[in-house]
Protein backbone atom coordinates (compact mmCIF):
# COMPACT_ATOMS: atom_id res chain seq x y z
CA UNK A 1 0.00 0.00 0.00
CA UNK A 2 1.55 3.22 -1.29
CA UNK A 3 0.67 6.56 1.69
CA UNK A 4 1.22 9.93 0.22
CA UNK A 5 2.68 11.61 3.19
CA UNK A 6 4.14 15.43 1.59
CA UNK A 7 6.45 16.19 4.62
CA UNK A 8 9.00 18.43 4.61
CA UNK A 9 12.23 16.30 5.41
CA UNK A 10 13.61 19.05 7.75
CA UNK A 11 10.33 19.61 9.36
CA UNK A 12 11.05 19.03 12.46
CA UNK A 13 14.25 21.51 12.15
CA UNK A 14 11.89 24.17 10.07
CA UNK A 15 9.33 24.12 12.82
CA UNK A 16 12.16 24.39 15.64
CA UNK A 17 13.80 27.20 14.04
CA UNK A 18 10.27 29.26 13.21
CA UNK A 19 9.49 29.00 16.36
CA UNK A 20 12.65 30.55 18.06
CA UNK A 21 11.91 32.98 15.45
CA UNK A 22 8.89 34.19 17.25
CA UNK A 23 10.49 34.06 20.53
CA UNK A 24 13.27 36.03 19.42
CA UNK A 25 10.79 38.73 18.17
CA UNK A 26 9.03 38.42 21.19
CA UNK A 27 12.08 39.39 23.23
CA UNK A 28 12.79 41.95 20.48
CA UNK A 29 16.39 40.30 19.82
CA UNK A 30 17.59 40.62 16.37
CA UNK A 31 19.68 37.32 15.27
CA UNK A 32 21.86 36.55 12.83
CA UNK A 33 23.43 33.30 11.25
CA UNK A 34 26.93 34.61 10.61
CA UNK A 35 28.64 31.85 8.08
CA UNK A 36 32.01 31.68 5.67
CA UNK A 37 34.92 28.69 5.39
CA UNK A 38 37.21 28.48 7.78
CA UNK A 39 39.63 30.94 8.35
CA UNK A 40 37.75 34.04 6.86
CA UNK A 41 37.76 35.87 9.77
CA UNK A 42 34.66 35.89 11.52
CA UNK A 43 36.04 35.56 14.89
CA UNK A 44 38.43 38.88 14.43
CA UNK A 45 35.24 40.55 13.04
CA UNK A 46 33.05 39.72 15.64
CA UNK A 47 35.62 41.26 18.19
CA UNK A 48 36.04 44.84 16.41
CA UNK A 49 31.69 44.61 16.38
CA UNK A 50 31.68 43.68 19.92
CA UNK A 51 33.96 46.32 21.17
CA UNK A 52 32.56 48.76 18.52
CA UNK A 53 28.90 48.28 20.13
CA UNK A 54 28.78 46.91 24.01
CA UNK A 55 28.73 49.81 25.14
CA UNK A 56 25.29 50.71 23.26
CA UNK A 57 24.22 47.39 22.95
CA UNK A 58 23.49 43.76 24.58
CA UNK A 59 25.18 41.03 22.44
CA UNK A 60 25.06 37.64 23.01
CA UNK A 61 26.98 34.77 20.93
CA UNK A 62 26.44 31.09 20.48
CA UNK A 63 29.71 30.30 18.82
CA UNK A 64 29.77 26.82 17.11
CA UNK A 65 32.49 24.55 16.63
CA UNK A 66 33.58 21.51 16.01
CA UNK A 67 36.15 21.16 18.12
CA UNK A 68 38.21 23.25 20.67
CA UNK A 69 36.70 26.18 22.75
CA UNK A 70 39.67 28.62 20.92
CA UNK A 71 37.00 31.12 19.51
CA UNK A 72 34.39 31.22 22.28
CA UNK A 73 37.26 31.90 24.60
CA UNK A 74 38.56 35.17 22.49
CA UNK A 75 35.15 36.33 22.44
CA UNK A 76 34.76 36.02 25.97
CA UNK A 77 37.14 38.87 26.36
CA UNK A 78 35.14 41.22 24.91
CA UNK A 79 32.55 40.98 27.72
CA UNK A 80 29.87 39.24 25.31
CA UNK A 81 27.90 36.26 26.86
CA UNK A 82 29.18 33.49 25.04
CA UNK A 83 27.70 30.02 25.37
CA UNK A 84 29.36 27.38 22.98
CA UNK A 85 28.56 24.59 20.96
CA UNK A 86 31.10 22.04 20.59
CA UNK A 87 29.36 19.28 17.24
CA UNK A 88 32.10 16.81 18.25
CA UNK A 89 29.86 14.92 20.53
CA UNK A 90 27.31 14.57 18.01
CA UNK A 91 29.62 13.13 15.35
CA UNK A 92 31.23 16.37 14.30
CA UNK A 93 28.60 17.58 12.24
CA UNK A 94 29.55 20.94 10.03
CA UNK A 95 26.72 22.28 10.82
CA UNK A 96 24.59 23.98 13.70
CA UNK A 97 20.83 22.59 13.51
CA UNK A 98 17.66 24.60 14.98
CA UNK A 99 17.19 22.23 18.25
CA UNK A 100 21.50 23.15 19.60
CA UNK A 101 20.63 27.02 18.84
CA UNK A 102 17.51 26.70 21.04
CA UNK A 103 19.23 25.19 23.90
CA UNK A 104 22.55 26.89 23.78
CA UNK A 105 20.06 30.17 23.97
CA UNK A 106 17.89 29.18 26.72
CA UNK A 107 21.68 29.11 28.67
CA UNK A 108 22.17 32.66 28.12
CA UNK A 109 20.76 35.45 30.36
CA UNK A 110 18.31 36.72 27.46
CA UNK A 111 17.04 39.74 29.62
CA UNK A 112 17.62 42.95 27.70
CA UNK A 113 19.57 41.07 24.72
CA UNK A 114 19.56 43.62 21.53
CA UNK A 115 21.43 41.30 19.49
CA UNK A 116 22.25 37.54 19.03
CA UNK A 117 24.91 36.19 17.08
CA UNK A 118 25.62 32.94 15.63
CA UNK A 119 28.75 32.16 14.43
CA UNK A 120 28.25 28.85 12.37
CA UNK A 121 30.55 26.07 11.56
CA UNK A 122 33.38 26.94 9.05
CA UNK A 123 31.71 25.67 5.99
CA UNK A 124 30.75 26.84 3.10
CA UNK A 125 28.16 23.72 2.04
CA UNK A 126 26.35 22.37 4.95
CA UNK A 127 25.28 25.81 6.79
CA UNK A 128 23.13 26.57 4.21
CA UNK A 129 20.79 23.43 4.57
CA UNK A 130 19.75 24.33 8.03
CA UNK A 131 17.39 27.39 9.18
CA UNK A 132 19.02 28.13 12.33
CA UNK A 133 16.16 30.66 13.65
CA UNK A 134 18.13 33.72 12.85
CA UNK A 135 16.26 36.46 10.81
CA UNK A 136 19.15 37.43 8.72
CA UNK A 137 21.56 34.97 7.33
CA UNK A 138 25.10 36.40 6.01
CA UNK A 139 27.87 34.74 4.10
CA UNK A 140 31.48 36.16 4.71
CA UNK A 141 34.04 35.39 2.17
CA UNK A 142 37.68 36.79 2.54
CA UNK A 143 39.62 38.32 -0.83
CA UNK A 144 42.39 35.74 -0.32
CA UNK A 145 39.72 33.17 -0.97
CA UNK A 146 38.74 33.50 -4.63
CA UNK A 147 36.28 35.67 -7.08
CA UNK A 148 35.13 32.20 -8.18
CA UNK A 149 33.22 31.01 -4.98
CA UNK A 150 29.67 32.28 -5.26
CA UNK A 151 29.68 30.13 -8.78
CA UNK A 152 31.15 27.01 -6.36
CA UNK A 153 28.78 27.17 -3.38
CA UNK A 154 26.14 28.71 -5.49
CA UNK A 155 23.40 27.64 -2.29
CA UNK A 156 25.47 29.46 0.32
CA UNK A 157 25.38 32.25 -1.38
CA UNK A 158 21.74 32.24 -2.88
CA UNK A 159 19.80 32.08 0.67
CA UNK A 160 22.28 34.59 2.43
CA UNK A 161 20.94 38.14 3.17
CA UNK A 162 24.38 39.82 2.91
CA UNK A 163 27.47 39.34 1.82
CA UNK A 164 30.94 40.76 3.53
CA UNK A 165 33.61 40.60 2.34
CA UNK A 166 36.93 40.30 4.47
CA UNK A 167 40.53 41.08 4.52
CA UNK A 168 39.97 43.76 2.14
CA UNK A 169 43.51 45.63 2.80
CA UNK A 170 44.22 42.44 0.92
CA UNK A 171 42.92 43.38 -2.38
CA UNK A 172 45.84 44.77 -3.99
CA UNK A 173 48.48 41.91 -2.68
CA UNK A 174 46.01 39.20 -3.81
CA UNK A 175 45.09 41.04 -7.05
CA UNK A 176 41.62 40.39 -6.01
CA UNK A 177 38.65 41.57 -8.74
CA UNK A 178 36.03 42.94 -6.30
CA UNK A 179 34.01 43.71 -10.04
CA UNK A 180 33.99 40.28 -10.69
CA UNK A 181 33.46 38.40 -7.45
CA UNK A 182 30.38 40.79 -7.19
CA UNK A 183 29.52 39.94 -10.77
CA UNK A 184 29.55 36.41 -9.86
CA UNK A 185 27.89 36.85 -6.50
CA UNK A 186 24.53 38.64 -8.44
CA UNK A 187 24.35 35.53 -10.53
CA UNK A 188 23.25 33.56 -7.78
CA UNK A 189 21.33 36.01 -5.77
CA UNK A 190 20.73 39.15 -7.73
CA UNK A 191 19.26 40.62 -4.16
CA UNK A 192 21.86 40.29 -1.64
CA UNK A 193 23.54 43.45 0.26
CA UNK A 194 27.44 43.47 0.20
CA UNK A 195 29.56 45.18 2.70
CA UNK A 196 33.85 45.24 2.26
CA UNK A 197 35.26 45.23 5.65
CA UNK A 198 38.99 45.17 6.71
CA UNK A 199 39.38 44.06 10.42
CA UNK A 200 42.58 44.89 10.44
CA UNK A 201 42.54 48.20 9.16
CA UNK A 202 39.32 49.27 10.56
CA UNK A 203 37.44 49.81 6.89
CA UNK A 204 34.16 49.02 6.29
CA UNK A 205 33.55 48.50 10.47
CA UNK A 206 31.51 51.77 11.17
CA UNK A 207 29.16 50.60 7.54
CA UNK A 208 28.58 47.06 9.10
CA UNK A 209 27.71 47.96 12.86
CA UNK A 210 25.26 50.77 11.23
CA UNK A 211 23.17 47.55 9.21
CA UNK A 212 23.02 45.57 12.26
CA UNK A 213 21.86 48.66 14.47
CA UNK A 214 19.23 49.41 11.42
CA UNK A 215 18.43 45.87 11.71
CA UNK A 216 18.23 46.23 15.85
CA UNK A 217 16.08 48.98 15.74
CA UNK A 218 13.69 47.52 13.48
CA UNK A 219 13.02 44.62 16.25
CA UNK A 220 12.76 46.94 18.45
CA UNK B 1 28.35 15.13 4.82
CA UNK B 2 25.16 16.69 5.96
CA UNK B 3 23.49 14.08 3.76
CA UNK B 4 23.59 11.62 7.07
CA UNK B 5 21.96 14.66 9.05
CA UNK B 6 19.58 15.17 6.48
CA UNK B 7 18.36 11.16 6.34
CA UNK B 8 18.31 10.88 10.09
CA UNK B 9 15.48 13.58 10.24
CA UNK B 10 13.89 11.49 7.15
CA UNK B 11 13.56 8.97 8.91
CA UNK B 12 12.27 10.60 11.98
CA UNK B 13 9.48 12.42 10.05
CA UNK B 14 8.88 8.94 8.45
CA UNK B 15 8.43 7.53 12.20
CA UNK B 16 6.42 10.16 13.08
CA UNK B 17 3.94 9.81 10.09
CA UNK B 18 3.37 5.95 10.54
CA UNK B 19 2.73 6.09 14.26
CA UNK B 20 -0.63 4.79 14.96
CA UNK B 21 -0.53 2.67 11.77
CA UNK B 22 0.04 -1.23 12.31
CA UNK B 23 2.95 -1.41 9.58
CA UNK B 24 4.48 -4.69 9.58
CA UNK B 25 7.28 -3.11 7.27
CA UNK B 26 8.14 -0.31 5.27
CA UNK B 27 8.91 -1.18 1.38
CA UNK B 28 9.76 2.07 -0.44
CA UNK B 29 10.09 5.69 0.96
CA UNK B 30 9.67 7.90 -2.21
CA UNK B 31 11.84 11.30 -2.09
CA UNK B 32 12.00 14.59 -4.07
CA UNK B 33 15.38 16.00 -3.86
CA UNK B 34 15.60 19.60 -6.30
CA UNK B 35 18.97 19.91 -7.79
CA UNK B 36 19.57 23.23 -6.00
CA UNK B 37 18.80 21.75 -2.35
CA UNK B 38 22.61 20.89 -1.88
CA UNK B 39 21.97 17.47 -1.25
CA UNK B 40 24.00 14.66 -3.22
CA UNK B 41 21.62 11.61 -3.92
CA UNK B 42 24.13 9.49 -4.61
CA UNK B 43 25.28 10.69 -0.83
CA UNK B 44 21.87 10.32 0.82
CA UNK B 45 21.97 6.87 -0.73
CA UNK B 46 24.87 5.37 1.32
CA UNK B 47 24.13 7.41 4.26
CA UNK B 48 20.46 5.36 4.20
CA UNK B 49 21.93 2.26 3.87
CA UNK B 50 23.63 2.72 7.62
CA UNK B 51 21.12 5.22 9.16
CA UNK B 52 18.61 2.75 8.47
CA UNK B 53 19.43 0.18 10.02
CA UNK B 54 17.62 -0.83 13.42
CA UNK B 55 14.85 1.48 12.53
CA UNK B 56 11.07 1.14 10.78
CA UNK B 57 12.99 0.90 7.41
CA UNK B 58 15.33 -1.57 8.02
CA UNK B 59 13.94 -3.01 4.87
CA UNK B 60 13.39 -0.32 2.67
CA UNK B 61 14.39 0.88 -0.35
CA UNK B 62 15.01 4.67 -0.96
CA UNK B 63 13.48 6.38 -4.02
CA UNK B 64 14.84 9.55 -4.85
CA UNK B 65 13.65 11.70 -7.72
CA UNK B 66 15.46 14.65 -8.59
CA UNK B 67 13.44 17.84 -9.89
CA UNK B 68 15.19 20.26 -12.54
CA UNK B 69 16.07 23.76 -11.34
CA UNK B 70 14.31 25.94 -13.21
CA UNK B 71 14.33 29.88 -12.82
CA UNK B 72 11.19 32.39 -14.36
CA UNK B 73 12.70 35.51 -15.71
CA UNK B 74 11.38 38.65 -14.14
CA UNK B 75 12.06 40.60 -17.41
CA UNK B 76 10.41 38.29 -20.26
CA UNK B 77 8.48 36.21 -17.68
CA UNK B 78 9.83 32.88 -19.55
CA UNK B 79 10.73 29.56 -17.96
CA UNK B 80 14.25 28.69 -18.13
CA UNK B 81 16.50 25.91 -17.24
CA UNK B 82 19.55 25.88 -15.90
CA UNK B 83 22.42 23.17 -17.76
CA UNK B 84 26.10 23.64 -15.95
CA UNK B 85 26.01 26.64 -13.36
CA UNK B 86 23.68 27.23 -11.02
CA UNK B 87 23.29 31.28 -11.95
CA UNK B 88 20.73 33.61 -13.21
CA UNK B 89 21.04 34.60 -16.94
CA UNK B 90 17.80 34.30 -18.79
CA UNK B 91 18.63 32.33 -22.32
CA UNK B 92 16.02 34.41 -24.05
CA UNK B 93 16.67 37.82 -23.21
CA UNK B 94 20.02 37.77 -21.14
CA UNK B 95 18.47 39.25 -17.96
CA UNK B 96 20.16 38.55 -15.03
CA UNK B 97 16.74 38.78 -12.52
CA UNK B 98 15.38 36.03 -12.11
CA UNK B 99 13.39 33.91 -9.54
CA UNK B 100 13.86 30.36 -8.73
CA UNK B 101 10.56 28.01 -9.65
CA UNK B 102 11.61 24.63 -8.71
CA UNK B 103 14.80 22.74 -7.36
CA UNK B 104 14.95 23.55 -4.14
CA UNK B 105 12.32 20.88 -2.98
CA UNK B 106 13.24 18.73 -0.51
CA UNK B 107 10.68 16.95 1.02
CA UNK B 108 9.38 13.00 1.06
CA UNK B 109 6.44 11.86 -1.06
CA UNK B 110 5.11 8.75 -0.70
CA UNK B 111 5.93 5.81 1.57
CA UNK B 112 4.86 1.92 0.37
CA UNK B 113 3.92 -0.29 3.37
CA UNK B 114 3.13 -3.82 4.36
CA UNK B 115 0.14 -3.65 6.87
CA UNK B 116 -0.03 -6.26 9.64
Amino acid sequence: MEVKIITKILKANDEVAAELRREFDGKKIFCINLMSSPGSGKTTLLEKTIEGMKEKTKIGVIEGDITTSIDAERLQKTGAEVVEINTKPFGGDCHLEAGWIRESFHQMEAKGLDLLIIENIGNLVCPAEFDTGAHKNIVMLSVAEGEDKPLKYPLMFHKSDLLIISKSDLIEIQEFDIGKLLDNVKKVNPDIDVIIVSARKNTGIEEWIGWLNKNISIKK
Amino acid sequence: MHELAIVQNMISEVEKSLCGMTVSSVIRVSIKVGEFSGVVPDSMQFAFEFAKEGTILENAALNIDQVAFKLRCRNCNKIFKMKDEFIYKCPHCDSTDAEVVSGKELFIESIEIEEE
